[in-house]
């Protein structure tokens, strides 16, 4: 049996006023290139800004963004997920910061594995955890002038005595 | 002690940076009970002392438990419930 490689992680946060988040190069990054490409399945996930949300007519949504913290939970997502799935899965992860039009690209994720199962899976845990412990908000503006922030989920600490999720 | 509190979601309309005089000896959970007093101007508009409950503190590198000592000068981080992706 050949040993595998332990897998290769990229975690960011771009502003969008400078960058726009480019799926293809998540994809790229995963499948690698020529002899190197090791991986025989890569999942994209990307996540983009809907014209609607609970029944009201949204124009954009602005990104706020704890970068530090943000990028760290991305990296420790990953490597949950490789503990979970395999070491030697690979994994892109960038969020978007900023203010972003309908159709805009707001989070990047890209996941390559030897096998299927394990790339569905380990997207799917990233986006999840994401959600629910990434330290990222989002302020939603609606067609009626109006604009809101996201009511979200309430992060966990080890000794805080309430709800882990509250949506 | 001075401590400052740095915001962000709901938070950000109240101020990029909010300052608190605490205690000597305070600890992570007694931040709440000032920056609700803190806020208290905006209390008719927004749930502020909900707001406060359903939020953790942080510095750039985790996510601090309710029972950690802060220090004179301290830079805290805020953190409403989150909502990514």
């Amino acid at each position: 049996m050949p040993q595998f490689e332990t897998g290769r992680i990229f975690v960011d946060v771009l502003d969008v006023e400078q960058h726009s988040l480019d799926a293809m190069a998540g994809l790229a990054f995963v499948t690698g290139t020529g002899i190197a490409v090791r991986n025989g399945a890569e999942n994209l996930f990307v996540g983009t800004v809907r014209n609607h949300n609970l029944g009201k007519k949204v124009l954009g949504i602005s990104y706020d963004v704890f970068e530090p913290l943000a990028k760290q939970s991305f990296l420790e997502i990953c490597q949950e997920a490789q503990a979970k799935w395999g070491e030697e899965l690979d994994f892109y992860v960038v969020h978007a910061k900023g203010k972003l039009d309908i159709g805009g690209v707001s989070i990047v994720i890209a996941v390559g594995s030897p096998h299927r199962d394990e790339a569905f899976k380990a997207s799917r845990y990233v986006i999840e955890e994401i959600k629910h412990r990434s330290p990222v908000w989002k302020l939603e503006h609606y067609a009626d002038g109006d604009s809101e922030w996201s009511k979200g989920c309430e992060l966990c600490s080890s000794n805080h005595t309430h709800e882990a999720h509250v949506i | 002690m001075q401590i400052t509190l740095q915001t962000f979601g709901a938070f950000r309309q109240f101020g990029r940076n909010i300052e608190l005089d605490l205690n000597d000896n305070a600890k992570v959970a007694d931040l709440r009970i000032p920056l609700v007093a803190a806020l208290a101007e905006f209390s008719a508009k927004f749930d502020i002392a909900g707001l406060v409950e359903s939020s953790r503190f942080a510095t750039e590198t985790e996510i601090l438990d309710e029972d950690v000592a802060l220090f004179d000068g301290n830079l805290i981080t805020i953190l409403p419930p989150v909502s990514g992706g």
